[in-house]
């Protein structure tokens, strides 16, 4: 027993107690650094607000100057007015110093000349101590300008109620001029701190730190102002990440369908298994529900985003008035955050063809909705002209399904962990029995994670992708059935690739021939055959891609050495690589020379665990050596040959490299391969779903030969 | 150890390893963020030019000590890597396109990329000191998608040498088709007498890139004006009569060695060329920075001749591949990825990389400057071709890699297995019909 004790300590104990504390420490830092993380998300909103309301009113001055003019003669220019809310939330703006705003004099024309240099439709700038939208309009060549300005109840430009969530994070849009504790030169410096970066930083400002977001201009060129979030305590409106929540769930639920398995062992074959049997399921199902309530819960508050999104856009639609591009009853495609540019071209160009039957589906004001294999939230506006149109965008909290199978995975590991345990528990004999398999369990359990995350969840991957329409570059991933399997049935380069595989097999027998006849050649004490053994193993050990490169020199019908030695021969020219009837065989002749050296190893292996006594019993009873090799050596080397056999079939099944840089499958096909062809079709047609066929094809093909030949041969090569 | 503690160890360990790993990994991905910028670009480089494109990256990075840049050189996959890693959402900032392989037209048409023309008076970039044709590959209605990098006209690399063993005169820059091969002819000779060719007049190369300029001398061309039609095009009698000539060099005159099956360049034809035993070459600027060592020492004598017009009456013609700096819509720096775009493109980076010449400048007096101060008297050509030069069909064809791959099977098919030459443009001609309608699977049924 102490024999396991020392390995035992020292590849599991030890590592995973580094891990353990490596994981608290830095869970302890994720922790500690949640606030400041959380200021800097909430300073990233803000902008991103900022820009969806910048971007949006832009839109709507463009779209509707006529109104606008009503509007201004109405108002003046201080026509819109946001937001009131808290006071933790400041907004900076880069010019500091207030410019007289009468359109015509100094002042106004060096605004004109700003905004037009700018590019910019609409911007914040700072004008008698106000953060004011300015609005460029080309076509009139004007400039209007708009006062943010605390205002008790938000509403929008034409005095409408609005629910924007940017006065939830926008707080008092006010002039830091206007600030006591504010200094108007630390404006200038903020910004210009944050110019280069797109991201919310952690800023020191004197003694504080606070987060502050870079806020661009309208073509997102220059940094012209800055959001900046104060801590004042964790952020009552930001909901904490369920990840946190969720992640301590499933592993309070790991926990304690552990601690259940353990009660059932300490229980033994006394307790009642039922009763055993609920008390587990309790353990595992309690955290798995609440797990799920929290994810509902989440799912629901992003479904309400987005719905809150799709409202937004379609007040903006509605406001545009003249939609006479846009095909009645269509739908439209926002591209998330893009609702804030609509206009009506942008809506007439977003439109895309739905068919009918998904039209009809359309009853409700909002809803979701399936559309050729794509899930989409929708809305419908109505326009002033009576105009149905439907907006669709995507579901926010389809994105949140990652993160939930994720903690839905690790949560199922635990599961199966503990499924696992009490099982084992359960049915073990004895203490000790049960303690050696869980050693053995937790020795292989890294690798087996390895093993199910980079291979099985992979090849499920790929299973799935064999029945959708997966290219790299459309949205849409339509599930297509077994379309692609009845088009590989049909498709002639498939099965020509097919054919050339199975041909390029042919090299397997015969470098085994050629690796047994050497293995057994230097399977002997004679001065120098370490080197010999080297020389034969190196190419297999040397780059492919090199090998590739110096072998097509080799092979080069005009100059190359082949066809310069079997000219002295009087042999040749033989064209190699360039003609579709010898270019396979080229690479056959290859691949025997590459692979003679490893089948080799493996043989001498084999050679030299077969007993000696053998051979010495024959000789006395007076074999020859032929007879020695055909009575002793081949029917002893038949567990080597055969793993030798299997693995390199499988192999040549999985050629790739050579066909890659020598030939590109071709000349005409004729070394085309099954990888090169899926690879071809994964990456030069990105066709992902046509091609993961094709490779559970090949999986189908490689698994029925290899089943065939354990159950043909494995018998026979297993030794009695 | 006692039964009980070694009854719980094993499995608690288990457990507290799959705990520990995902919170390591979780915070590992998460809180190493540091306050520098950092850009990616992205292009294919040899080592020499990588050498080059570090050098002017330095010149930027002074000028921005804020950032950090990482240049990415992919030898192989390029358009796929570029491709995933923008619909993956991290983009390179800057990544260099081009109007063959790996051609913008794709990106430009699914609005992969940022449209420059709005920010080229604010960072000082003024477009007409690009050759126009250059410029034009980028260029859509409203819009620029990369800065011009360099370009590259195909011309004639003749083994002066060679042509003076043989005794034969170095034709002048009008000459034609009939001259070619005529010169092709008298330089493939067997010079032992043993009844095997040792000198071979050129070369004949599968691949698209260097047959297309034949086609457009021949009066023909593969895919219609709008470029989404290949029948009545790739299958004219123009089009067929420049494959016909080139297939014959290999099958009829046998003037080439063999057709060059190989997709990467192995050096074996500069080999060749160099050692004397190929006469002609066609192939681009970037020739010169492997060969000009040779030239140098003394070893072998070269020049560049355009390549030949088809008869006395038609026009000189070529092909122009260009390069440019594009910026990925979904660069997390826009105003750093343009300027840094910008920069790579400006006249100082120009004049670094022409220096080393691997394609001539896309900035006119930059190539203007490089061209007077020619000590190989070669670059006088080159400016010949760049005027006679014409745009690849992949500057605005989105399919052009798919429809490029099919190229090559036509010579395949006429030289391997002798199939009628009508019959195979015909064929492939409806292929990439269906690759243009978006008919086709795969693009490879047959």
């Amino acid at each position: 027993m102490n024999r396991l004790r020392i390995p035992f300590v020292l590849l599991v104990v030890a590592p995973a107690v580094i891990l353990a504390l490596g994981g608290i420490y830095s869970a302890y830092r994720s922790w500690a650094a949640l606030g400041p993380e959380l200021d800097r998300h909430a300073a990233a909103r803000a902008v991103e607000y900022m820009r969806f309301y910048r971007d949006d009113l832009g839109e709507r001055l463009r779209a509707s100057p006529e109104r606008l003019a009503a509007q201004a003669a109405e108002l003046g220019l201080e026509r819109f007015t946001v937001y009131g809310a808290r006071d933790q939330v400041v907004v900076t703006f880069p010019d500091a110093t207030p410019l007289p705003l009468a359109l015509g004099d100094e002042g106004g024309e060096a605004l004109l000349a700003a905004a037009r240099r700018g590019n910019a439709v609409v911007d914040l700038v700072m004008i008698d101590d106000r953060a004011t939208w300015l609005a460029y309009l080309p076509d009139e060549g004007s400039l209007t300008a708009a006062t943010v300005r605390a205002e008790t109840g938000p509403t929008d430009a034409f005095g409408e109620a609005v629910a924007y969530d940017m006065a939830l994070y926008l707080g008092t849009a006010r002039a830091l001029a206007s600030r006591d504790d504010w200094p108007s030169e630390l404006s200038r410096t903020l910004i210009d701190s944050l110019a280069g970066f797109d991201r919310a930083l952690s800023v020191e400002i004197g003694e504080e730190r606070v987060a502050a977001a870079p806020f661009k201009d309208f073509d997102e060129w220059d940094v012209t102002g800055a959001v900046v979030i104060r801590r004042a305590g964790m952020d009552p409106l930001m909901p904490a990440p369920p990840f946190v929540g969720m992640l301590a769930l499933a592993l309070a639920a790991g926990l304690a369908a552990f601690f259940v398995a353990r009660v059932t062992f300490e229980a033994g074959g006394r307790a009642e298994p039922r009763r055993l049997r609920r008390k587990f399921a309790l353990a595992l199902v309690t955290p798995a529900l609440a797990a799920a309530v929290l994810a509902a819960g989440d799912a629901r508050v992003s479904a309400r985003g987005t719905d809150s999104l799709l409202a937004l856009s379609g007040r903006v639609v509605s406001d545009l008035g003249n939609l006479d591009a846009i095909p009645i009853d269509r739908l439209a495609r926002l591209a998330g955050a893009d609702a804030a540019r609509l206009t009506a071209d942008t809506l007439a160009a977003a439109t895309i063809d739905a068919p009918a039957e998904a039209l009809a589906e359309l009853h409700s004001e909002t809803g979701r909705i399936r559309i050729g294999g794509r899930r989409f939230a929708y809305r419908a506006v109505a326009s002033e002209a009576g105009q149905q149109i439907f907006l669709l965008t995507d579901p926010l909290e389809d994105s949140r399904k990652t993160a939930l199978f994720w903690l839905a995975g690790l949560y199922g590991l635990l599961a199966v962990g503990a499924l696992i345990y009490a099982s084992l528990a359960l049915s073990a004999g004895s203490r000790m029995e049960l303690r050696e398999t869980m050693a053995a369990w937790s020795f292989i359990a890294p690798s087996l994670v390895l093993l199910l995350v980079f291979s099985a969840a992979p090849l499920l991957f790929a299973f799935y992708l064999s029945f959708h329409g997966w290219n790299l570059l459309e949205p849409a991933k339509p599930f297509v059935g077994l379309g692609h399997y009845i088009e590989l049935a049909g498709d002639g380069l498939f099965w020509n690739a097919a054919k050339n595989t199975a041909i390029y097999s042919l090299y397997v027998p015969l470098t085994m021939a050629c690796a047994l006849g050497v293995a057994i050649l230097l399977n002997r004490s004679i001065k120098g055959v370490a080197l010999l053994r080297a020389i034969f193993f190196l190419p297999y050990i040397t780059s492919f891609v090199a090998i590739s490169i110096v072998w097509q020199w080799m092979y080069d019908p005009n100059f190359g050495i082949f066809n310069w030695i079997l000219g002295l021969f009087g042999l040749g020219p033989f064209p190699w690589l360039n003609s579709p009837s010898t270019a396979l065989l080229a690479l056959i002749i290859m691949a025997v020379w590459i692979h003679i050296g490893f089948q080799m190893v493996i043989f001498l292996a084999g050679l030299q665990a077969i007993p000696n006594e053998l051979y010495e019993a024959a000789m006395i009873d007076g074999a020859g050596a032929w007879r020695r090799f055909w009575r002793i050596t081949l029917p002893m080397l038949r567990p080597t040959t055969f793993f030798v056999l299997v693995t390199s079939i499988i192999g040549s099944f999985q050629v790739f490299t050579f066909v890659y840089v020598m030939t590109e499958g071709g000349p005409l096909h004729a070394t085309d391969v099954i990888v090169y062809h899926i690879y071809q079709n994964a990456w030069q047609f990105l066709r992902m779903g046509y091609a993961s066929a094709m490779s559970w094809v090949l999986f189908a093909v490689i698994f029925a030969i290899t089943l065939i030949q354990f159950r043909l041969l494995g018998r026979r090569m297993t030794p009695s | 150890m006692t039964p009980r503690r070694g009854g719980r160890s094993p499995f608690a360990v288990a457990l507290s390893i799959s705990i520990a790993i995902p919170i390591a990994l979780v915070s590992a991905c998460r809180g190493n963020e540091r306050d520098v910028t950092v850009l990616r670009v992205m292009a294919w480089a040899g080592p020499e030019e990588r050498a080059i494109e570090g050098q002017i990256l330095n010149i930027f990075r002074a000028r921005h000590p804020e950032v950090r840049i990482e240049y990415e050189s992919i030898s192989s996959n390029y358009r796929e890597r570029l491709l995933t890693s923008i619909v993956a959402g991290s983009p390179p900032d800057v990544a260099l396109l081009d109007n063959g392989s790996y051609g913008a037209a794709p990106f430009i048409g699914r609005d992969l990329l940022v449209n420059v023309a709005a920010y080229l008076e604010r960072i000082g970039v003024d477009t007409s000191a690009y050759y126009p044709e250059v410029l034009e590959i980028f260029r859509r209605p409203g819009g620029l998608y990369a800065f011009p990098k360099d370009f590259n006209p195909i011309v004639v690399y003749c083994n002066l040498d060679l042509f003076d063993e043989v005794g034969v005169a170095l034709p002048e820059r009008d000459w034609t088709w009939s001259d070619f091969l005529s010169v092709a002819q008298r330089l493939t000779r067997d010079v032992n007498g043993d009844g095997r060719t040792d000198t071979y007049g050129t070369l004949v190369r599968r691949v698209f890139y260097l047959w297309q300029p034949w086609v457009w001398a021949a009066g023909g061309d593969v895919l219609s004006s709008d470029g989404r039609r290949a029948s009545g095009y790739l299958d004219s009698p123009e089009t067929e009569s420049a494959i016909r000539f080139l297939t014959d060099l290999v099958t009829v005159h046998r003037v080439v060695p063999s057709v060059d099956v190989q997709r990467q360049p192995t050096g074996m034809e500069r080999n060749y060329f160099l050692t004397g035993r190929i006469g002609m070459v066609t192939s681009g600027h970037w020739w010169l920075p492997q060969i000009r060592r040779y030239i140098d020492e003394g070893r072998v004598n070269v020049a560049v001749l355009p390549l030949p017009r088809y008869d006395e009456e038609s026009e000189p013609v070529t092909v122009l591949y260009a390069a440019g700096w594009a910026v990925p819509h979904n660069t997390r720096h826009k105003k750093l990825a343009v300027e840094l775009a910008a920069h790579l493109s400006s006249a100082e980076a120009q004049r670094m990389r022409a220096e080393y010449g691997l394609a001539l400048p896309s900035l006119r007096a930059v190539h203007e400057a490089v061209a007077a101060d020619d000590r190989y008297d070669l670059e006088e050509t080159f400016l010949f071709a760049a005027r006679h030069g014409r745009m690849s069909w992949g500057s605005t064809v989105e399919e052009w890699a798919q429809v490029e791959v099919q190229m090559p099977d036509i010579f395949d098919r006429v030289i391997f297995s002798g199939e009628p030459l009508d019959e195979v443009t015909a064929d492939i001609a409806a292929r990439i019909d269906a690759i243009l309608a978006g008919t086709s699977g795969s693009g490879t049924p047959r």
